[in-house]
């Protein structure tokens, strides 16, 4: 466990804004840990959406499932803004957080968590074939 | 399996106009073992890999029903052209049907120059064939006295036999004996040597009260067995030919002609004048040259014409005569009819020629559907059985539904059949239409559409090709629904009621609340689970298919490296087709 934070030592800091106060590793590793928390359970829920809207509206009709390029960004940018808003309220409800991650901590963890959560559906798309049929 | 179809007089053309837009509809008479649909094997119901020719035998070249053929013909070219190819011999060969010789081989039964000694090229009257007067040879007159008035003989048949087959039948024994011959006119145009040793499946149709189908029938089917009975073996299971016919009792009544006959003596070119300054303007006589019209008026004052009155008469006597002395030449012989003949109308009267433009009639559908029945049917002849069919007892046969059309069966191994029903064929026609023109995202890029995996990956590597596809499998569509509207249009047909067209119609519009419909029904029923039920069925008369976009999108050739756009149309079409009827 030593190791690994040691690994990620110096994103760790890059989450985080103060490193001075006592515990900092501690919070920022929470933090880290909510990024990619948020990010996995947005992949998860965006998907699950996607997969009900084209199930329910779409019932199988080809050209109903089918979406353009510009409906499946539509759908990866409301991932963005999803990760966005949870990153700010788990931040937001945490004063440690406020404190040693800071605004500029923030912004980094949503960017990140938006990252992993691209990653997520890219991967979603090219692993799992018949998940094509979501994206 | 080679096919022919024998088209003898307008009547027997009409039925080659029906056979060729049945086909083109998608009526199949075979089946193919094929792998799709999921990737599971299953027989394709088709008629694709069969190849079709049509002879028409006709003195009248020109005639209204030899150009709906050519019509008709021309389409089915068109739409194999788009999802097939046509070979450098003029044959239409694609995936979604029967291979066609576009080529018509007309067959004039006044070609006769050699076989009568005469140095004339085409003789236009009976006299002229029978009583040719060759070198050295002595005149038939007084032979001929005894069975024709020389009314009969001095008549100009160059637009047919007009109702009387006792003077086509004469013409028609001499050219008969010509076809052997491949030098001859007839003979090098049917090339019926090139059909020794080798499986074929002869379809004469005509009518049996008409002038040249009550002729040509007969002696072309006597011609076809006493050649095929000289040339295999004498036991039915050895010959490789099948010989059928479908002769056609009064469907249609044509109205009087413009004026009655008058006593043969009455006759004079002055009445011929007097008729010709009263008349000239008469709709009968609007498509008809100047110069033809006083020959079209000593015709009709010398009674050669088709008169109503006479025809079931005649039917009568045809029928008999097959009885005695015709049945035995054919495989299989059908007769169709209808209990009342429907009425032409007055203004489209005509004598033959290019006027004589009937609308297409469902008993020339009910005979093209006997022909798909004889095509399909691969056991040798057994002239042991014969079947009684009739329709039912309410039948309006001025108003058929396609429900009221005959079934017939085609073979699936050797011992299970599968039964085709004119209605579903063409409900089946339709939802393809459906599918092919409005489910399919053609306007989007391949590799975002989803539900329909096999054709996205047909085009991943090559967006144009879906480009290419979509304008072909259109083009095909909208013939597709050309052949329905020629074959049930209240506009261009005789004989059905409204309801089917209207019923393909919802199938076949662009109209979007008719999509919509469509495409709520075929949504499916459950959102999650392995089960791909559509919503709801698809409805044409009492035909149900039930098919669901999820059903749709999995049906593709699997296992094929490259397909044509022909194969890809059977599958989906013979996929509907077999679905349970609920």
């Amino acid at each position: 466990m030593i190791e690994a934070l040691l690994i990620v030592s110096p994103l760790l800091k890059f989450l985080t804004a103060d490193h001075d106060i006592d515990g900092w590793d501690d919070v920022a590793v929470q933090w880290l840990l909510a990024i990619v928390f948020i990010a996995v359970f947005t992949s998860v829920g965006v998907t699950a959406l996607k997969w009900w809207i084209k199930a329910y509206f779409g019932r199988g009709i080809i050209k109903k499932i089918t979406w353009s390029h510009r409906g499946a960004w539509a759908f990866v940018t409301l991932g963005f803004v999803i990760t966005a808003l949870f990153c700010s309220a788990f931040w937001a409800f945490g004063r440690d957080l406020r404190t040693i991650v800071g605004y500029r901590g923030l912004m980094v963890g949503m960017a990140l968590s938006g990252v992993v959560h691209l990653g997520i559906a890219a991967a979603f798309y090219r692993l799992f074939n018949w998940l094509r049929e979501l994206f | 399996m080679h096919n022919v179809f024998i088209a003898i007089g307008g009547t027997g053309a009409k039925a080659a106009e029906a056979v060729v837009r049945l086909l083109g509809l998608g009526f199949p008479t075979r089946t193919l073992s094929s792998t799709g649909g999921g990737g599971k094997e299953s027989d394709l119901v088709t008629s694709a890999g069969e190849s079709l020719e049509i002879w028409r035998l006709d003195p009248d070249r020109s005639s209204g029903a030899s150009a709906a053929l050519q019509e008709s013909i021309k389409d089915y070219r068109e739409l194999q052209e788009h999802i097939g190819s046509i070979d450098k011999e003029d044959v239409a060969h694609s995936g979604w049907s029967m291979s066609l010789d576009t080529k018509v081989r007309h067959l004039d039964p006044l070609q006769l120059s050699a076989a009568i000694g005469s140095a004339k090229k085409d003789a236009r009257t009976l006299k002229q064939i029978l009583d040719s007067g060759g070198a050295g040879k002595r005149s038939a007159k007084a032979f001929l006295d005894a069975f024709y008035e020389e009314k009969e003989l001095d008549v100009d048949v160059t637009k047919g036999f007009y109702q009387k087959p006792f003077i086509g039948a004469a013409v028609m024994a001499i050219y008969a004996k010509t076809l052997e011959d491949e030098n001859s006119p007839g003979g090098s145009t049917c090339r019926i040597r090139s059909f020794d040793g080798k499986q074929a499946r002869f379809f004469l149709c005509g009518s049996l009260h008409g002038g040249t189908g009550a002729s040509g029938v007969p002696i072309m089917g006597k011609f076809l067995s006493d050649l095929r009975a000289r040339r295999t073996g004498t036991r039915l299971a050895d010959r490789p030919w099948k010989i059928g016919a479908a002769l056609l009792a009064p469907y249609a009544i044509p109205h009087d002609p413009p004026f009655q006959t008058i006593p043969e003596d009455q006759v004079t070119p002055e009445t011929i004048d007097q008729y010709f300054r009263n008349y000239t303007n008469h709709p009968a006589f609007s498509d008809v040259a100047n110069e033809e019209k006083p020959e079209l008026i000593k015709q009709i004052l010398l009674g050669f014409y088709a008169d109503p009155k006479d025809m079931v008469n005649r039917s009568r006597q045809s029928l008999l005569y097959y009885k005695e002395h015709v049945a035995t030449h054919f495989d299989h012989l059908y007769l169709i009819g209808k209990p009342e003949p429907d009425v032409l109308k007055a203004e489209g009267w005509s004598n033959g020629g290019k006027n004589q433009k009937n609308p297409l009639n469902s008993a020339e559908v009910v005979a093209a559907l006997s022909a798909l029945r004889f095509f399909s049917d691969p056991r040798p002849a057994d002239r042991d059985h014969y079947t009684l069919a009739t329709g039912k007892d309410n039948l309006d046969s001025s108003k058929l539904r396609l429900q009221d059309l005959p079934m017939y069966r085609i073979w699936k191994g050797e011992h299970e059949r599968i039964e085709v029903d004119p209605e579903r064929v063409l409900l089946a026609t339709g939802i393809l239409h459906h599918l092919i023109t409005r489910q399919i995202p053609w306007d989007l890029k391949a590799k975002t559409w989803s539900g329909i995996e096999g054709l996205r990956k047909r085009y991943l590597a090559d967006e144009s090709k879906k480009d290419v596809d979509a304008q072909h499998l259109k083009a095909a569509a909208g013939l597709l629904a050309k052949f329905v509207n020629a074959l049930l249009s209240e506009g261009q047909t005789t004989g059905w009621d409204k309801q089917d067209e209207v019923g393909l119609s919802r199938l076949l519009s662009d109209n979007q609340s008719h999509v919509d419909e469509i495409t709520s029904k075929i949504g499916r029923r459950y959102l999650i689970g392995p089960k791909l039920d559509a919503k709801d069925h698809l409805l044409l008369g009492e035909s149900t298919i039930r098919v669901s976009g999820a059903e749709f999108g999995r049906w593709f050739p699997a296992g094929v490296e490259s397909f044509t756009r022909g194969d890809y149309l059977r599958l989906v079409w013979s996929n509907l087709f077999t679905k349970p009827n609920e």
